[in-house]
């Protein structure tokens, strides 16, 4: 912000010299407006590009007439949800009713507040940042319940009492592992985390311990998975069993809302995984920081961002829906126990003196311990693969 | 303990393997036919929209009779004995003026039955498929030609005629295909030439 205003003064001149309000609202307003375009145009795109990638995972081309290689398809969806009708069916609630999307937007797009982009390019560096993302980002569960209850329908109500359940169960997980790159950098702030990793691959948040922060990650991408109701989770909306879930009596642009929000949630989600385990704006190598002058810093977030969608469509269509029994078994049974035991072994090892910064970093302690984990992994990956070989032979006997 | 170790194991190793075969799949050649611009070849028996030639019909009605569903119409009336003699392509003298000849397509059942009793193979099925229109009756399509031009001789004289003088002459090829349609193109000659 006050990076902000040094920059609009130096750009306009005259502008110092104004009243301190008129400072503070443009420096509140200019980086508002500038994320929230950006974000807010960007399902655009990620919506073709998940029309594609499912089109070519299924041996199809996807769009394609419209535009060049279908590219203004999304563009004309748009434009035609934002015109056509909303309409309100008999029985609802229309003050929930509108109220819903918007909450549900809300809560996708606050997060974006704290993300740093860069060294100054951060709307916001609150000290704390991680919790704001975690209190902010359970705003839209509100809103799924919101539209379930007021759209006066069985399926909706189902679809968010699902995604209540769904969301609130997989957040426990996911503020577990989101503690974990807390307690090793010792902040809050996003800023300070993202920090910590600066100076290539090696000191990214995902290699530090290393067979454990790559569970941690995995963790805490698929609870994030789940908390944007995305495939493999997405019984919220369960077209075959409930409609379309919360959003089945929405249409036009309150429709267009609720879609928005899914992908800005998928990006935010992907954004602070990589903000907490990838390094944020760093380079893999500082050599790459910096092309001449310019810095890459957003284009390296961004980057790993659309690289962990990416991951998040490819699961998409190559997982089928799980149970809702199965979600609870996975939230409960699966991802807590482990990052339970992840937040307590890795609190202890960075509480313990000689692995305090990383296993690799101490000579006595630090490398044989890592050797010995890479050991254990190593064969605990060998007798799995043997015994996953072997698995279906045993099934069919 | 261990039950859950595998469990677990074979979920993540699972979605790993899909994973995989998703993957592979991205780069698999694609198996949609950009429909326009490219087309699939039609099987060679494909039964599509019926065509009439109307020269070589003789007018007999057994298409029509044979059609199911009546989707044939037939108006036909004695040629004047002092008209001059039209034939058809293979051989068989048109002795009906046929003033109507209409097939309505929005009924047909595309069954193929017309076709074989037609006794100078005039009627047939084409793949021609797209025809589509906005208007019910464009579907009814009118085979008979005002102005059309018949063979007035008889094409097996014609084909004894000119296998005949051949006979003596060796490099002969046999009449397989005798003129089977009036010559209508003059340009087809030079061609020939």
């Amino acid at each position: 912000m006050d990076f902000t205003i040094g920059l609009l003064s130096k750009l306009v001149p005259g502008l110092a010299a104004s009243p301190d309000w008129v400072l503070t609202t443009l420096g509140a307003a200019v980086p508002a407006v500038l994320l929230v375009t950006f974000m807010a145009l960007g399902p655009i795109v990620y919506v073709y590009a998940e029309t594609k990638i499912a089109g070519f995972m299924q041996d199809r081309i996807g769009p394609k007439r419209v535009g060049p290689h279908g590219m203004l398809q999304t563009v004309a969806d748009a434009v035609k949800l934002l015109f056509k009708e909303a309409i309100f069916p008999a029985g609802v609630d229309k003050v929930l009713f509108v109220l819903a999307p918007c909450i549900v937007n809300v809560g996708a797009f606050l997060p974006l507040v704290v993300i740093p982009f860069g060294h100054q390019l951060q709307t916001v560096d609150l000290n704390i940042g991680v919790f704001y993302v975690t209190a902010v980002a359970s705003l839209s569960t509100v809103g799924l319940i919101m539209a379930g209850w007021a759209s006066n329908n069985k399926y909706a109500l189902f679809g968010g009492m699902r995604s209540a359940a769904q969301i609130v169960s997989y957040e426990i997980p996911a503020v577990m592992i989101l503690l974990i790159p807390v307690m090793i950098v010792g902040s809050l702030s996003l800023q300070d985390i993202v920090a910590a990793q600066a100076g290539g691959l090696q000191n990214w948040l995902l290699f530090r311990y290393f067979p454990l922060m790559p569970i941690a990650f995995l963790i805490f991408f698929t609870a994030g998975m789940a908390e944007c109701n995305r495939t493999p989770f997405d019984i919220p909306e369960a077209e075959s069993e409930l409609v379309a879930g919360f959003h089945t009596e929405y249409s036009g642009f309150f429709f267009a809302m609720f879609f928005m929000a899914e992908y800005t949630e998928m990006l935010v989600i992907s954004i602070v995984s990589s903000v907490l385990f990838l390094g944020g704006f760093h380079a893999p190598h500082p050599a790459f920081q910096h092309l001449g002058a310019l810095g890459l810093g957003p284009f390296w977030l961004i980057a790993k961002a659309w690289f962990l969608m990416f991951i998040m469509m490819w699961l998409r269509w190559t997982l089928p829906r799980l149970r809702v029994d199965q979600l609870m078994y996975v939230a409960w049974k699966v991802l807590l126990p482990m990052s339970l035991t992840l937040m307590v072994v890795v609190g202890g090892l960075v509480m313990w003196k000689p692995t305090s910064s990383g296993f690799p970093t101490d000579k006595y302690v630090g490398w044989p311990l890592t050797a010995a984990f890479f050991f254990m992994l190593f064969m605990g990956i060998v007798r799995a693969v043997q015994w996953s070989r072997r698995r279906p032979q045993e099934l069919a006997a | 303990m261990k039950q859950w170790l595998v469990d677990v194991w074979e979920g993540f190793w699972t979605v790993l393997v899909g994973m995989k075969i998703t993957w592979r799949h991205l780069f698999v050649k694609k198996a949609t036919l950009h429909y326009p611009e490219e087309r699939w070849q039609l099987p060679p028996k494909s039964r599509m929209r019926l065509f009439m030639k109307y020269e070589d019909c003789i007018g007999c009605g057994q298409c029509a009779r044979a059609c199911p569903v009546q989707c044939i119409y037939i108006k036909a009336e004695k040629r004047p004995s002092t008209a001059q003699p039209i034939f058809a392509a293979n051989g068989q003298p048109i002795k009906l003026d046929v003033s109507v000849f209409d097939i309505d397509m929005s009924l047909c059942c595309y069954c193929n039955l017309c076709t074989y009793p037609c006794p100078t193979d005039c009627i047939y099925m084409t793949p021609e498929f797209e025809f589509a229109t906005t208007d019910l009756t464009q579907h009814l399509y009118h085979f008979a030609k005002q102005g059309a031009t018949f063979i007035t001789e008889d094409p097996k004289k014609k084909a004894a005629a000119a296998a005949a003088p051949p006979a003596t002459t060796p490099p002969t090829t046999p009449p397989a295909t005798p003129p089977a349609t009036p010559p209508p193109t003059p340009p087809a000659t030079p061609a020939g030439a």
